[in-house]
């Protein structure tokens, strides 16, 4: 039985409002995880199986939850390079609003991992490093670059809770608070 | 209102605290409100009306919050190494004015300033180049910056230590940090508003046993700095200073000093070209605020502030007419500057 682990070393995880900040000192590369993906992330301690992990999230979702989008969130995660575990998930072989149809679910619970886009004045000067187009969307995924050094210029993607599109990003972002250290 | 002034008032302030909050969308855009360090604060504080602008400054302020929990794991490493090795640093700026403001991430981070007492300075550089950068970039000085002024003793007796993570962290009395954010507001030449803002959010949790004797007790023009720097924040950024005495002490500015900051801040951190100026008007406060910007010679000598514009600037000239010709010396040599270390030693400045 696949029991998926996170990684949690060399991780720095905040939490703004739902959204799950992360930033891998390894790769060097930031991450928001939506409530969905961040969610499955925290139940990957090693002990919880896919069927448990789905069942969990479906309590949360007060919606029935299919072992494939759970999947769909571990080869998201796996991309991501948040994962420890040795199994190969499969990486993401249908767009976000693929699997939204398939599944039957809302645009907003569909998993999501987008890379943070930086102003430019701020990327130039900060010691994080944004990756180009290493974003999942609803139309196009595409493999992160190798990084060396600061890279400069945005990527695209939307937030989790607004209707993907490519280019700019659409939709708001609330505050519900404070960033806060989110225990790992 | 200035744009700067209009973005900043009150800025620094929780998010239920609207009393400074603008009456119009914020006319700051987004690169420039990222290279002052504001975006974060513009964010948290819902002062950025405009749904493209919102968006920008709320993935930088993700941005910040980030870079903070990168610093404070490299601080918490740094300190457990320095704690080792029995090495008594206080860490300057940074996170410790950032723990002041009301929302983590919302002041941005840059380097670990440490301070070290000179006989400790070869071990902490011994320390600091044994970490190879794990603990990201750090600012090493021998003494206490801006506060040579001040027997190292005095300042070491007063500082703080404070708990941080699974560790502790040593950081300056109130009235020697406050002093040093002033006059490194002032050397700098008032170029970051940040620091301003810094400056604004110390004054308004100074505690009711404040000792401004000891703050404002030096050399004289470097009171008459300090006290300059507290009005600016005062009277630009609506700072509360919660001791009505000093509050009217400090209100009184020198004319030159408002429009010369705010000629910083709108310049940016980069200088234009002098042949991209458009206007007269742009040449002419160029040189009255750039060329000869009365900061600069307040700075290098022990004048009043409130001496006369005329006086101060006037002393420019030769002085200025030296570093240029120095500087086009070392052109014609070649000499560059050096490479850059993955630390930087400085030497404190004496008044």
């Amino acid at each position: 039985m696949n029991l998926p682990l996170a990684r949690r070393d060399n991780l720095i995880v905040k939490m703004l409002g739902n959204e799950t900040l992360i930033y891998d000192r390894v790769s060097k590369r930031a991450h928001n995880l939506n409530p969905t993906t961040a969610l499955i992330w925290r139940n990957c301690d090693g002990r919880t199986s896919v069927a448990t992990i789905a069942a969990d999230l479906a309590r949360h979702m007060d919606a029935p939850v299919n072992e494939e989008l759970v999947e769909y969130a571990l080869g998201e995660l796996q991309s991501a390079g948040l994962l420890a575990d040795s199994h190969v998930y499969q990486e993401p072989h249908m767009t976000r609003r693929q699997l939204v149809t398939k599944l039957g679910i809302a645009m907003v619970a569909a998993p999501l991992i987008l890379s943070i886009k930086a102003p430019k004045a701020l990327a130039q000067a900060s010691r994080i490093v944004i990756v180009n187009n290493y974003v999942t969307n609803n139309t196009t995924t595409t493999t992160p670059p190798s990084t060396t050094g600061t890279t400069t210029g945005t990527t695209t993607g939307t937030t989790g809770t607004t209707t993907g599109t490519t280019g700019t990003t659409t939709g708001t972002t609330t505050m519900d608070g404070g960033g806060t250290d989110a225990p790992v | 209102m200035d744009v700067f002034v209009e973005a900043m008032r009150g800025v620094w302030r929780p998010p239920d605290d609207n009393s400074d909050a603008p009456a119009q969308p914020n006319r700051l855009s987004v690169d420039r409100a990222c290279e002052a360090g504001l975006a974060g604060l513009l964010w948290r504080r819902e002062r950025c009306f405009d749904a493209a602008n919102r968006e920008a400054l709320g993935d930088a302020y993700r941005i910040q919050l980030l870079e903070a929990g990168l610093h404070e794991a490299n601080l918490e490493h740094l300190s457990i190494e320095l704690h080792r090795q029995n090495i008594d640093a206080i860490v300057c700026k940074g996170w410790a004015v950032a723990r002041l403001y009301s929302c983590p991430g919302m002041r941005p981070y840059g380097d670990i300033d440490l301070s070290i007492r000179p006989e400790q300075f070869p071990a902490a550089e011994n320390l600091v180049q044994s970490l190879a950068g794990r603990a990201g970039p750090i600012d090493l000085h021998r003494g206490v910056a801006d506060l040579a002024d001040r027997p190292s003793d005095e300042v070491w007796r007063r500082s703080r230590v404070v708990p941080f993570a699974n560790t502790s962290v040593r950081i300056l009395g109130g009235e020697d940090q406050l002093r040093q954010l002033c006059l490194h507001f002032w050397r700098h030449l008032g170029c970051r508003p940040l620091w301003l803002v810094d400056v604004a959010v110390v004054v308004e949790s100074l505690p009711g046993d404040f000792d401004w004797d000891y703050a404002l007790r030096g050399a004289p023009s470097a009171r008459d700095r300090v006290l300059c720097v507290i009005g600016l924040a005062q009277r630009l950024l609506g700072a509360r200073n919660p001791f009505p005495d000093m509050a009217r002490r400090a209100d009184r500015l020198p004319h030159w000093l408002i429009p010369t900051v705010l000629w910083r801040w709108h310049r940016g951190m980069a200088a234009a070209p002098i042949w991209s100026l458009r206007s007269f008007r742009e040449l002419a406060d160029s040189i009255r605020f750039g060329v000869f910007n009365p900061l600069r010679a307040i700075q290098r000598s022990t004048w009043n502030p409130h001496r006369s514009l005329a006086a101060i600037q006037t002393s420019q000239v030769g002085i200025r007419a030296v570093e240029v010709a120095v500087r086009a010396w070392r052109a014609l040599r070649k000499l560059g500057p050096q490479n850059a270390r993955a630390y930087d030693i400085h030497e404190p400045r004496r008044f």
